[in-house]
């Protein structure tokens, strides 16, 4: 199968050729990867019109359901939707276990819909290193709205921030004291906040979970000078408020076109994006060097015993590379 | 997804290159590692669960066996049809999907997903069975497509996998 292939199927919104494109794109094979360079080539004229929102959040915050309730809303409301999941792979084995889709059993099912769960192979940071050029195969296959879902531990946020136009972040009520451990770092990278779970018993506390996180944000300066960062309740469950933040999205989208910052961030993006390219393939090649390869293991066994210093074994190392 | 010849290495790792029973977890481990070489990436199955009456652990064990042997394991859910199955095991382009079925609806169940599956040119999926009767890990080919009966319990689970790796490989 040759790129034009690919390019057709994924033009043509075949599910079955969409997927394999994104297997191309995530295989560590040169060849698959040149192919999948190709497909990229070809399909990025058709894409960079989806609006691509982050959805960060720690476990059990209820990102799957809110995927899932906001994901069939927006079907409803005639989009289609794409979502990319990223898991985390297993350290000890390399597999890993991804089980997300299961609770979105609704949104599985919608013909416009398209959801892939992406393993992260040990890439750090946990989103899956080619989670962007994914977004360019559901883009050129039509999807208007793609869905980044994050673990929200670690280095992850910061990928996927610099990947999509608006980071949501989910929170729970009851944050007071969560609030504290919260790093900062999460709050300045959101585009809005979002307390999940306003339902039941939980309506009020969400009500004052907002309260003091709208006051913790007044001490942040804003990035934007067209936006501040709202923050909203909902209930996936209920499917009450989801529309607020619906309608939050559009009202950046509108604000931050107008002031031409959309664009700028998106050019921006594009830098990091390149950047990040070189990291990996500078590593890559790093650890393809058979000068490194060879002396590797003795030099990691001398840093272990003491005998060289880490900064020593280091330049060694690099020096290796350089020759 | 093709065999790529010059990225693999020559050698094939044959069952009685290893001895003994401890370290079939291990010869597992390497054919993964060979298959990863082949194919730019680990195994993928899909879990899941057809017909009217599962259990949610039943099918968390059997993930959790393939994903301790390094595959990278999708779970489905409890009480799908065959359409949902084939739906997710396309989008997520899996190697193969395990099934979990009533032993009577095995045959109707797996030539309905195998012709959705062909139907949407995702006829290299090999589809498998996890159920109580003990093969002994081996795999039968029906004569209609690539959908097999295969018996392992969590006890017989090595054998099983090491057939089912070298018919993906």
């Amino acid at each position: 199968m040759d790129a034009e292939f690919y390019i057709d199927g994924v033009l043509k919104k075949k599910r079955a050729i969409i997927a394999k494109s994104i297997t191309l794109i995530e295989s560590a094979l040169p060849a698959h990867q040149q192919l999948a360079q190709n497909i990229l080539d070809g399909l990025l004229p058709y894409a960079g019109n989806a609006v691509r929102i982050g959805i960060s959040g720690v476990p059990g915050v209820g990102k799957s359901t809110f995927i899932e309730s906001f994901g069939m809303m927006l079907i409803e409301k005639g989009h289609r939707v794409a979502v990319l999941a990223v898991d985390p792979s297993s350290s000890r084995s390399g597999g890993s276990i991804m089980g997300d889709k299961t609770r979105m059993e609704r949104l599985a099912l919608q013909p416009n819909a398209f959801i892939r769960p992406s393993p992260t192979s040990g890439t750090l940071g946990g989103v899956a290193k080619k989670t962007r050029e994914s977004m360019i195969i559901c883009e050129a296959a039509g999807h208007d709205v793609i869905l980044v879902e994050t673990v929200g531990v670690g280095q992850s946020e910061t990928a996927v921030a610099s990947m999509v136009d608006f980071f949501l972040v989910l929170m729970l009520a009851g944050a007071g004291d969560e609030l504290q451990g919260i790093k900062k770092g999460i709050l300045e990278l959101s585009d809005a906040i979002v307390i999940n779970k306003a339902d039941g018993n939980n309506i009020e506390r969400a009500k004052e979970a907002r309260a003091e996180y709208e006051s913790a944000l007044n001490l942040m300066e804003s990035k934007s000078s067209v936006w501040s960062v709202p923050v909203l309740t909902c209930s996936a469950l209920t499917m009450d408020g989801l529309e607020d933040v619906w309608k939050a999205i559009s009202e950046y989208r509108q604000k931050l076109t107008e002031a031409g910052e959309l664009d700028e961030k998106r050019r921006l993006q594009a830098i990091d994006w390149m950047w990040s390219l070189v990291e990996n393939g500078l590593k890559d090649r790093f650890f393809e060097n058979q000068k490194v390869k060879s002396q590797l293991p003795a030099i990691i066994g001398a840093v272990e015993k003491g005998q060289t210093s880490p900064t020593a074994a280091a330049s060694e190392l690099l020096s290796l590379h350089g020759k | 997804m093709k065999k790529m010849p010059d990225a693999g290495g020559g050698h094939v790792v044959k069952s009685a290159d290893v001895a003994g029973e401890a370290s079939q977890l291990e010869l597992i481990k390497r054919k993964v590692n060979q298959f990863v070489a082949q194919n730019g990436r680990r195994p993928r199955v899909l879990v899941s669960h057809i017909g009217p009456s599962g259990q949610r652990r039943t099918l968390n064990q059997v993930a959790a066996i393939f994903a301790r042997r390094g595959f990278d394991v999708d779970i489905g859910s409890i009480c799908q049809s065959p359409q949902q199955v084939a739906v997710m095991a396309i989008e997520n382009d899996v190697h193969m999907v395990c099934l979990l079925c009533d032993p009577e609806r095995q045959s109707r169940m797996g030539s309905d997903l195998f012709d959705l599956l062909r139907a949407n040119g995702s006829d290299d999926t090999l589809v498998v069975f996890f159920g109580d009767m003990d093969t002994g890990g081996n795999l039968r080919q029906t004569p209609g497509g690539r959908y097999s009966p295969v018996g392992f319990r969590p006890a017989s689970a090595d054998a099983a996998i090491d057939t089912i790796l070298d018919k993906l490989t």
